[in-house]
């Protein structure tokens, strides 16, 4: 399980950096669609950053959540 | 003459606020130096929340990441990028840093070095470097905060007194409060520039287009290359996804956040911390929003200094009440004294321990290494406020020397607390390469593909620093060093 866990958490992580700078971002270089009223490449930077919280919360839940310890 | 005065008026309330948190924030912690520098060691979630992101939101922040958006256009989404990314460092890092922290007693980035590698001349290089980091960084806060003054109160209140205001306010709690009162202050100094920053954004956005949509559609319609990558000055992709990286990561060798990690009152804290991290970068949203405006708005006679976009957007173009220009510029001046409050706690403490502690105070008892931490706190914000009246060209420069140097140290933090077959050598001769490499490229000849300096350095000092295993692993058979 633990080393499962490491595994995923790193993907995570590389796949939200890779996301927002080359080659990630460069998919997303575009004004249209419109979302929320922002451009797009805008948006994709408040997507993933929405994403990286979201990831490292269910992290966080997967180890640390329930028993608290000290 | 009557706006300035409210303006003045509210600003001063807002510093009266501050300063009375933060000096109530003297606990009894305050007395011993473990309470001083670190909490004692047991800052729950939410102050280490607000700590950590106040610091990073500074004056450059609040008026820098308008600035850019108003002078690139898309690239300004670095910012936004950099500052998600930072808490990847925070949950590798943060945990094992303060579990070893715990056992052994450390406080500073300088103590784990010096005691890992049984080296106090590393210890005091890395402290050394950190203070001539610090110290400009701390007087960019302090020029900041005597600019916004002088500019939102019409020159009622000139920048020598707007800088020594502010100053006085966080040399006061930081003196005789340490961490606590930074923890509080920011608690109220990064509510105060998370609202402050929406309404502005929201308001300006509304005032001047009728909303957010209307305005990026009136961009799409006259100057579409604000809106995607290079931008309108031409950023390559290169120096942009470099750039990212290096704040990203490299951001946590800065003293100031290495040393918070100290100050948790378990590694589940950081943890936590950093899962909400991501979500401070949504403060920046709508600075970034006054900057598009700014782009629109000034396309004809552009501004002579990209980072005054936000006040003359607020004070000279959408026509506010002196009401919300007074809180503006005390949300601007929170952003610059949240920083500049831990930058002076950090740098008194990195002076103290690292560079003086194996020195002049070898014989110091704990009494007289909190006196002068606490000395240090005042002497090295006067100097930076002195430093801020010369206003020398250099300081910009200064400080990103110092932060690419102080990067260079990422492979022997990183050996220190995972990696423990790493030699003293090896690292050492890895940092030393890494460091001429970045000098030689940000001084020389220029940085290959136009890629930041700090990765090209990095790859260097990687490369130096396996090598340099690989030999002494030939020629050796005992353990790591240090051990």
């Amino acid at each position: 399980m633990s080393k499962t866990y490491h595994i995923l958490v790193g993907l995570h992580f590389a796949l939200c950096t890779l996301a927002m700078i080359w080659p990630g971002a460069l998919i997303a270089n575009r004004i249209e669609p419109m979302v929320l009223g922002l451009p797009f490449l805008f948006f994709w930077y408040i997507l993933w950053m929405l994403v990286l919280f979201v990831g490292m919360w269910v992290a966080y839940v997967i180890r640390h959540g329930g028993k608290r310890h000290e | 003459m009557s706006d300035s005065l409210i303006v003045t008026a509210i600003t001063l309330a807002y510093l009266g606020a501050v300063l009375w948190v933060g000096l109530r924030a003297r606990g009894q912690d305050a007395s011993t130096l473990e309470g001083y520098v670190a909490g004692g060691r047991h800052i729950g979630v939410v102050i280490l929340f607000f700590i950590l992101g106040a610091e990073i939101f500074s004056a450059f922040a609040f008026l820098g990441t308008p600035g850019w958006a108003y002078q690139h256009g898309a690239p300004a989404f670095y910012i936004l990028a950099y500052l998600a990314l930072v808490p990847i460092s925070i949950w590798v890092l943060g945990p094992r840093v303060a579990a070893l922290g715990r056992q052994k007693g450390y406080l500073t980035q300088g103590d784990m070095i010096a005691d890992h590698y049984q080296s106090k001349t590393l210890g005091m290089l890395a402290g050394g470097i950190g203070v001539v980091a610090l110290v400009p960084y701390l007087t960019i806060q302090i020029a900041g905060a005597g600019l916004l003054f002088q500019a939102a109160t019409d020159g009622l209140i000139p920048f020598w007194l707007g800088a020594l205001l502010a100053f006085v306010v966080v040399a006061a709690y930081v003196f005789c409060s340490g961490l606590s009162g930074i923890g509080w202050t920011n608690l109220l100094q990064g509510i105060m520039m998370v609202a402050i920053a929406w309404f502005l954004g929201l308001a300006v956005s509304e005032r001047l287009y009728g909303g957010v949509g209307e305005m990026f559609a009136q961009l799409q319609q006259t100057m579409p290359e604000y809106l995607t990558l290079p931008g309108a000055t031409g950023m390559n992709w290169g120096y942009f996804s470099t750039a990212i990286l290096v704040s990203a990561f490299g951001g946590a060798m800065w003293p100031h956040l290495f040393m918070k990690f100290y100050s948790a009152d378990s590694g589940r804290t950081l943890r936590k911390v950093s899962v909400f991290y991501p979500l401070y970068a949504y403060l920046l949203v709508p600075l970034l929003f006054i900057g598009f405006a700014g782009a629109l708005v000034f396309a004809g006679e552009p501004l002579a200094r990209a980072d005054t976009v936000l006040l003359r957007l607020v004070m000279d173009v959408a026509d506010f009440s002196p009401w919300v220009i007074g809180l503006m510029l005390s949300g601007a001046l929170a952003a610059a004294m949240s920083t500049g409050a831990n930058l002076a706690h950090t740098a008194a403490v990195v002076l103290t321990r690292d560079v003086l502690g194996p020195t002049l105070m070898r014989q110091a008892s704990e009494e007289q290494v909190m006196t002068v931490t606490r000395w240090s706190v005042l002497g090295l914000s006067l100097l930076a406020y002195g430093i801020a009246l010369l206003n020398p060209a250099s300081l910009v420069m200064i400080l990103l020397t110092a932060y690419g140097l102080l990067v260079q140290l990422f492979p022997m933090v990183l050996g220190a607390l995972f990696f423990p077959t790493l030699r003293r050598q090896s690292v050492m001769a890895g940092a030393v390469a890494g460091s001429l490499a970045f000098l030689l490229l940000d001084f020389g000849i220029g940085s290959p593909l136009g890629w930041h300096a700090g990765i090209w350095a990095m790859a260097v000092n990687l490369a130096v620093l396996f090598l340099y295993q690989a030999l002494i692993a030939k020629h050796s058979i005992r353990g790591p060093a240090g051990a």
